[in-house]
């Protein structure tokens, strides 16, 4: 960057923080890495942002820290000399970091090549990070900033959406999304929104009155708003899944066509050789690879930085989410949010902030959803929820929403970058690096999107270097939903049970699971381990008990199918075994005295 | 010497002294006159019921549950239960088979207190 | 789908059902079903090793086993057709159950009536707003009840309690006899929730503290349990910031309230009590749903199974009394209502014509002497003296008349008696 843009960016921020001492370099792509000092976490944040809306900035790495708070950070090197001591253990084309959504997506659609791919994840299944902690949304996105990476990808994912769930069995619900007003004064607000709709390229966005709204949606007239409602702003894109669903989805079809998955993989370092990269350092080995793609969430900045290239920080944004009783309705088949001038106060507020949260939402099962809210917290790691955030998610109180409908609420963290936008793109200086970082909301409607550019990517430069790649002519894009035995009739769930008994076996109480549904989980072709594991692939321990009941027989069935010990399953990740220790010695058999 | 307890005859939850001087002992506190038989069997042996589990081989499941025929001293609990975990029986059983007879001498039998059948498989 | 007819169906083989099923058997009915989702009978008593069952019913101190025992081998020696490791999906209002298994598939009986029996679940950490992390190491006393005492493995080796009910207490015994190091048992409350024979004997006995007005806020560990916060409560039960405390532990065992399970009431369109969680019963134990009955914890959340079993039987003869036509469903009810002192009151409304009725009642506080009125209409009709009364005990009491005017029970402050 030259040097008067620097210099202006400096008088900014010297007037806005008059107390802090900077120290700012830049490169030519126009990424400025910060250093200094400053009071606390939240002014670490502000000042990054502040920069990186700033003429010119492609980017920020914020290594602004602050006396006294210590900031966690992952030590690699246990891992690293794991990986050195096990050497090269494997050579494939693309290694891909991270099982999320993007993770999973990319994976699913680079099967379709003739490449060889192995997915490594440092946790313990796909869908353990942002991907699992999150409202499900397939936004429509009218809500992105035009002209930025994210509003082009979001409208695109969104229509690719439908191709997805078709092909790949899982559930969309089409929902739709509006907002309403119920006072003339405010449809210029409604307007505002519609033009940035329309300005994104979002299918069908409309303006529309009271009445067709009441049509659309009953439930205003239910509410007593049929007469109240003056205008809305309607969008029919609007969609809900259930994130772990898709990318399990995703996972499975991506094995089937061939892609292996790696889990409890934790990259350690990226290995590159004048200015190309040759592979990862994983604890589990050395793998050789010619491309790399980083959807390493949170982690994303760290693998770029292992690469070589330090681009972009990321910043963890909690979120607390909460999910109600089932007994709790929705109101709405829509998404539906009543816009006032207490409503348009607090988004405006929010968006100075840069926070994003709150509402009503709900799961495609019709569990209504709560939040999320927002807070920046220095530890990638930190999720613990406390009871400020959770009173945000659950509103103001005038909503009906009680404590008492609350099931479960915990907390995802988004990867943001300081942008907050989608960093995704070939690293200019590690060739072969590609990074899929910043995705955050909405990066689950992006995710068909996403992949597809990552596709193009790959493709390119594969061309361009004269080594094209090449389609398989066994590819598969079809996944076939397995039975949910829930959502069948009665008639249909007697002929399951005819034919495999095990659907007759009622596991989980509250969401009526079956065994036949968990058996179905086990042996699919991304193997579940873990009973958060069977969770989120059947949804089992879901309900309203929380797995009281169920857990043990989940326990059981794992380890039964996977032939392990019942002390040796896992919650989640390594080292969350649920039992220690059996409490009797295995003793010799003595005959009772009769 | 003197001890203290929370009667638990009846809800009333009395807080009895128990004291012992030249070898008579008195209990103060009580409202009753069942507190006084109370306070001097947990001042000088105190009972309590016995109850755990035994490794069953062949059952539906893998513990069998146990019972005491009667109280044994508290301060044999640990000895007892030492024995117990040791033991293993074979499926099937019927609620009331002794487990362990006259267990460490307490002149009480440890019983199963459930019957199990045997696990088909 | 395998269509059959009975003339009761009892869902759920606890000890509500088991009494339910037998005394229905006693009384006359021909055919009955007992559905149980579990691969044998006796619910929840299974896993409940420990004496002090069956004291009322009984005389004498059975295990939980023992006590189910008794009623399971009656049953399995009368006609009455056990369904194991059944699942009712569904029950309709005009008595319609599907239910399926692995062995007969789905299967729908058409029913003269049913007693519902599905007993209660218990309240999770989200439910109780612990804060913090969610590692593994967290679990209610009913599921490490179970891995203990049925499975055979433990959890855990240092833990912490939270909940000072029976069975908070109970599972403190439990887990020290195996071994595990019981760190404490805290209370939100400011009185302890069990009996007390349950704390001289589970926590005194071992020297295992009891904190009052003190609950756990927040949970740190990330695979497992490494810490709890716990802090005292003010007042409000808010906590208090400056009192709160790190205790180093892998397990935290919730033993924080029950809820009756009315998932399949719900959907048959039973009216539910908002104070009991149960059913909305009358003096037969009948739901707002004609022919169709409740009994035990699904009803409301007893503390002694005794009472479990007394309400199953209660339902049973409903059920034959409108098996046999003798419950006239247009005959208007008479509300119960709780005055001084009642925080709810089973059943909570009764017919005028209605014989003996036998209501169970708890407290909202403690008192060393009080006096149990019955009114209808202002006027007298029952007095009894009551000592020692506390919220964690249910009262039941019998009223050999209802008659036709609004009836009101109160539990009265003595100052002598």
């Amino acid at each position: 960057m030259d040097i008067e843009s620097i210099n202006k960016i400096k008088k900014t921020l010297k007037k806005n923080f008059p107390d802090v001492e900077l120290k700012m370099d830049s490169d030519e792509r126009g990424i400025l890495t910060l250093k200094g000092e400053c009071r606390d976490w939240d002014q670490v944040v502000q000042i990054g942002h502040l920069v990186a809306k700033q003429k010119g900035v492609k980017n920020v790495v914020n290594k602004l820290r602050v006396p006294g708070l210590d900031i966690p950070c992952k030590d690699y090197s246990d891992y690293i000399a794991m990986g050195n001591k096990l050497g090269v253990v494997d050579d494939v084309d693309v290694v891909i970091i991270g099982a999320g959504i993007s993770g999973c997506g990319i994976a699913r659609e680079l099967a379709k090549y003739k490449m060889n791919i192995l997915v490594v994840e440092m946790s313990d299944d796909v869908a353990t990070g942002a991907t699992k902690a999150n409202n499900g949304n397939i936004h429509p996105g009218h809500a992105a900033k035009p002209g930025t990476l994210k509003a082009k990808l979001n409208v695109e994912g969104n229509r690719m959406y439908t191709k997805w769930a078709e092909d790949l069995g899982f559930e969309l619900q089409r929902c739709g999304a509006m907002g309403f007003v119920t006072s003339n004064l405010l449809k210029p607000a409604l307007k505002v929104a519609y033009n940035q709709a329309v300005k994104n390229g979002v299918d069908g966005a409309a303006l529309i009155d009271g009445k067709t709204a009441c049509q659309i949606e009953p439930g205003l007239v239910k509410n007593g708003l049929g007469k109240a409602v003056k205008q809305a702003f309607w969008l029919p894109t609007m969609g809900l899944v259930e994130p772990f669903q898709v990318a399990v989805a995703l996972a499975e079809n991506a094995a089937s066509n061939g892609v292996r998955f790696w889990f409890n993989c934790t990259v350690a370092d990226v290995i590159t050789e004048s200015g190309k990269v040759s592979g990862v350092v994983t604890n589990k080995g050395i793998i050789k690879a010619k491309y790399v793609i980083n959807c390493a969430g949170v982690y994303a900045d760290e693998v770029s930085a292992m690469a070589g290239d330090e681009c972009y920080t990321i910043h963890p944004r909690k979120g607390v989410i909460a999910i109600l009783d089932k007994a709790k309705a929705p109101e709405y088949g829509a998404l539906c949010e009543h816009v006032t001038m207490e409503t348009i106060k607090l988004t405006l507020k929010n968006k100075k902030s840069q926070t994003k949260g709150g509402g009503m939402c709900r799961t495609p099962e019709g569990n209504v959803l709560m939040g999320p809210s927002a807070k920046e917290v220095p530890d990638k790691e930190d999720l613990a929820t406390d009871s400020e955030s959770l009173g945000y998610a659950m509103g103001r109180g005038d909503n009906g929403i009680q404590y008492s409908d609350i099931i479960r609420f915990f907390v995802g963290s988004r990867p943001a970058d300081y942008k907050e936008d989608f960093v995704i793109e070939m690293s200019p200086i590690s060739d072969g690096v590609i990074n899929v970082g910043g995705i955050q909301s909405p990066g689950l409607a992006s995710a068909p999107a996403i992949a597809k550019m990552v596709e193009g990517i790959v493709a390119q430069h594969a061309q361009d270097n004269g080594r094209p790649i090449e389609k398989k002519t066994d590819w598969q894009p079809i996944r076939k939903r397995k039975p949910q035995f829930r959502q069948l009739s009665h008639e249909e769930q007697g002929e399951l049970i005819k034919k495999n008994p095990s659907y007759g076996k009622v596991i989980c109480r509250c969401e009526c699971i079956t065994e036949g549904e968990i058996l179905d989980a086990i042996h699919s072709s991304v193997i579940p381990c873990s009973v958060d594991a069977i969770k989120r692939r059947t949804r089992a321990g879901m309900g309203r008990c929380q797995g009281g009941f169920c857990q043990p027989r989940v326990l059981e069935l794992l380890a039964r199918e996977c032939g392990k010990e019942w002390t040796d399953i896992n919650l989640n990740k390594e080292g969350s075994n649920i039992l220690v220790k059996s409490n009797r010695p295995v003793a010799s058999v003595k005959e009772a005295k009769k | 010497m003197s001890k203290e307890f929370v009667c638990i005859v009846c809800p009333n939850s009395c807080r009895l002294t128990v004291s012992e001087k030249d070898d008579e002992i008195t209990v103060t506190g009580n409202d009753c006159k069942r507190g006084i038989d109370h306070g001097i069997s947990e001042y000088k042996n105190p009972l309590r019921m016995i109850t755990s589990t035994v490794a069953i081989l062949g059952g539906t499941l893998p513990r069998l549950p146990v019972i005491g025929t009667g109280e044994i001293p508290k301060t044999r609990m640990n000895d007892c239960l030492d024995e117990i975990y040791g033991v293993s029986v074979s499926a099937p059983i019927k609620r009331g088979e002794i487990i362990i007879q006259n267990i460490k001498d307490t002149g009480v039998d440890i019983v199963a207190s459930r019957s199990m059948n045997k696990k088909e498989r | 789908m395998i269509s059959v007819k009975a003339d009761i169906v009892v869902i759920g083989g606890g000890p509500a059902g088991l009494a339910a099923a037998l005394k229905a058997r006693q009384l006359g009915a021909e055919k009955v079903i007992l559905i149980e989702r579990d691969t044998e009978l006796g619910g929840i008593l299974q896993q409940c090793i420990h004496d002090g069952f069956g004291i009322h019913r009984f005389g004498k101190r059975l295990s939980g086993t023992e006590y189910a025992q008794e009623f399971i081998d009656q049953t399995e020696r009368s006609d009455i057709e056990i369904k194991l490791d059944t699942i009712v999906l569904d029950v309709t209002p005009d008595r319609m159950i599907y239910a399926c298994n692995s062995l007969e598939g789905m299967f729908e009986i058409q029913a003269g009536a049913i007693i519902l029996a599905m007993g209660c679940r218990e309240r999770t950490a989200s439910q109780v707003l612990i804060y913090g992390d969610r590692p593994t190491g967290v679990l209610t006393a009913g599921a490490v009840q179970r891995y203990i005492n049925m499975e055979g493995y433990l959890p855990g080796s240092r833990a912490v309690i939270l909940g000072s009910g029976d069975i908070g207490l109970i599972m403190a015994r439990r887990m020290t006899l195996e071994g595990i190091s019981v760190l404490g048992v805290y209370e939100a409350m400011d009185k302890p929730g069990g009996l007390t024979r349950n704390l001289v004997q589970c926590l005194d006995d071992f020297d295992i503290p009891l904190h009052l007005a003190t609950t756990v806020t927040k949970v740190h560990g990330h695979e497992r349990v490494e810490a709890v916060t716990i802090a005292k409560l003010d007042k409000n039960r808010k906590p208090i910031l400056e009192t709160q405390e790190r205790i180093e532990c892998d397990l935290l065992v919730l033993a924080v309230g029950l809820i009756p399970e009315n998932e399949l009431s719900r959907n048959a369109g039973i009216e539910i009590d908002p104070a009991t969680k149960g059913p909305v019963l009358d003096n037969t134990f009948m739901t707002s749903v004609p022919g169709i009955f409740a009994a035990g914890n699904v009803a409301v959340v007893f503390d002694l199974v005794d009472y479990v079993s007394l309400s199953g039987e209660i339902a049973a003869q409903g059920a034959m009394d409108f098996l046999n036509g003798k419950i006239d469903c247009d005959e208007p009810y008479q509300k119960v209502e709780t005055g001084e002192n009642v925080s709810f009151i089973v059943p909570q409304r009764v017919r005028p014509s209605a014989n003996k009725t036998t209501f169970f009642m708890r407290v909202k506080s403690s008192e060393k002497t009080a006096l149990l009125e019955c009114t209808a209409d202002g006027e007298s009709v029952l007095e009894k003296r009551c000592r020692y009364i506390a919220p964690p005990e249910m009262l039941t009491f019998d009223l050999s008349c209802c008659g036709s005017k609004p009836l009101e029970v109160s539990m009265k402050k003595e100052e002598k008696l």
